[in-house]
């Protein structure tokens, strides 16, 4: 057998080899990239939800008003109008919030076809072929040495280990050509969207709420329109709720106390939700942003990004709210 | 609509819902009346709807928009992702060509052939 060093030198000239022969200088994939990218699409993923959780919830509390207020009427005809309103108002935001549902549903494929084209899987089949190969060749040494008494040394090690080492090395690098091109190319395309979910978040709520917020959208171009839609339902929700106990002498039911009540704070819990989602968003912007930036750098990703850790963060805290409404 | 125009729009609705809310709150008016006037306050309230959902609708088709170039993307991606798989193929076929030579080899050594 060859000394270890001697298997371990030729190996090394191999890989040196490939990664010289490799055109361009787009370099290997590295495991700190496939981990960045993997966190970059975990966080991605949870993201898509939040916009079509704020209309949903803005559906149920438009319907919760409407019934608040026709229980106000004294007319059976127009209670009914607006019973029927209400149910109305809750499936036709239902609907537009499937439809957003669907339309960020395109961020997940996206981040899930990053994590395809960062996966072991096509170096792992690599992995077996080699192995195989490097098992036969040994066996046939083993059997030529044995019929022919002689004492050749076996290159089944060295040769199984250049082919899984190069064609590696190979798939590795295009893997990595691949991933820039993606995220080079999806950026200003991952802008835009995040422009849109942003100018539909704005809706929900009101200047005050955007003061604070460094927004791309509010940085350039003219102010997106916000139309403070959660607090104008709770606004309502308070009046109505006034006039059944001042016209209830005293004797008002406990439902409309309750409806309210439940309606006013899922109204605060949507208005954090939107203001949440909006921080969000802003902050998934400047993530790929990061990630395209580092990924045409050679030496890249040593630490993890801040801003995708930050990302994380944000969409974790967008959940907990998104759930405390769901569980309302 | 424009922003500007909508968000005006939208104040009107909501300054005569408002108005129309305290018209019916003195007592004895006719049930004529109150009809009437709770009958225009569910109109305005769905005239609110129809600005809300307009508003909505305008940013889902940007949204829209902005996927529809998003999925371009995946697509070219999805491509790079199938190139891959043909270049771990080509690659495992290479190995598999050696792994023939190889027991080739063998077995010209066992027929004593070298």
């Amino acid at each position: 057998m060859r000394p270890l060093r001697t298997v371990n030198f030729l190996l090394i000239l191999i890989l040196l080899a490939t990664v010289l022969m490799l055109p361009g200088c787009t370099g290997v994939l590295t495991s700190s990239q496939v981990k960045e990218v993997a966190t970059f699409a975990a966080a991605a993923k949870a993201y898509g939800t939040f916009p079509g959780a704020v209309i949903r919830s803005h559906g149920q509390l438009r319907a919760s008003q409407k019934i608040l207020q026709a229980t106000t009427f004294t007319s059976g005809d127009t209670a009914l109008r607006q019973v029927d309103a209400a149910v109305d108002i809750r499936r036709e935001l239902d609907q537009r919030a499937t439809a957003a549902d669907s339309a960020l549903g395109v961020l997940n494929d996206y981040a899930a076809l990053l994590v395809a084209l960062t996966a072991d899987t096509y170096t792992n089949d690599l992995q077996g072929s080699a192995e195989a190969l490097g098992g036969s060749i040994d066996r046939g040494i083993a059997r030529y040495n044995d019929l022919r008494k002689t004492n050749l040394e076996s290159f089944g090690a060295i040769a199984a280990a250049g082919v899984r080492g190069a064609g590696g090395v190979y798939i590795r690098h295009k893997q990595a050509e691949a991933l820039k091109k993606a995220v080079i190319s999806a950026d200003p395309v991952i802008d835009a969207m995040i422009n849109e979910v942003e100018k539909l978040l704005a809706l929900y709520l009101s200047p005050d709420d955007l003061k604070n917020m460094k927004l791309t959208i509010t940085n350039s171009g003219p102010a997106p329109e916000q139309l403070n839609l959660i607090r104008n339902v709770a606004t309502d929700l308070r009046a109505t709720y006034k006039r059944i106990a001042d016209n209830s002498g005293g004797k008002q039911d406990v439902e409309a106390a309750l409806l309210t009540a439940d309606s006013l704070t899922n109204a605060d819990n949507t208005i954090q939700l939107a203001v949440k989602a909006l921080q969000a968003a802003e902050t998934y912007r400047m993530a790929h942003r990061k990630l395209a930036d580092n990924i045409t750098q050679r030496q890249w990703l040593r630490n993890s990004i801040d801003q995708v850790k930050a990302l994380v963060v944000e969409v974790n805290a967008a959940n907990k709210t998104k759930k405390k409404i769901e569980s309302q | 609509m424009a922003n500007t125009e909508r968000l005006l729009a939208l104040q009107n609705v909501r300054e005569a819902k408002k108005a129309i809310d305290e018209a019916r709150s003195p007592q004895g008016l006719a049930s004529e009346q109150s009809e009437l006037l709770e009958n225009i306050y569910v109109d305005l309230d769905c005239q609110e709807d129809t600005l809300i959902k307009e508003a909505i609708d305008e940013k889902i088709d940007g949204l829209r928009a902005a996927g529809t170039r998003l999925a371009e993307s995946a697509k070219k991606i999805s491509k790079d992702i199938e190139k891959l798989k043909k270049v771990a193929d080509l690659v495992e076929k290479a190995a598999k060509a050696i792994k023939i030579f190889a027991d080739l080899a063998s077995n010209v050594g066992k027929l004593g052939l070298l």
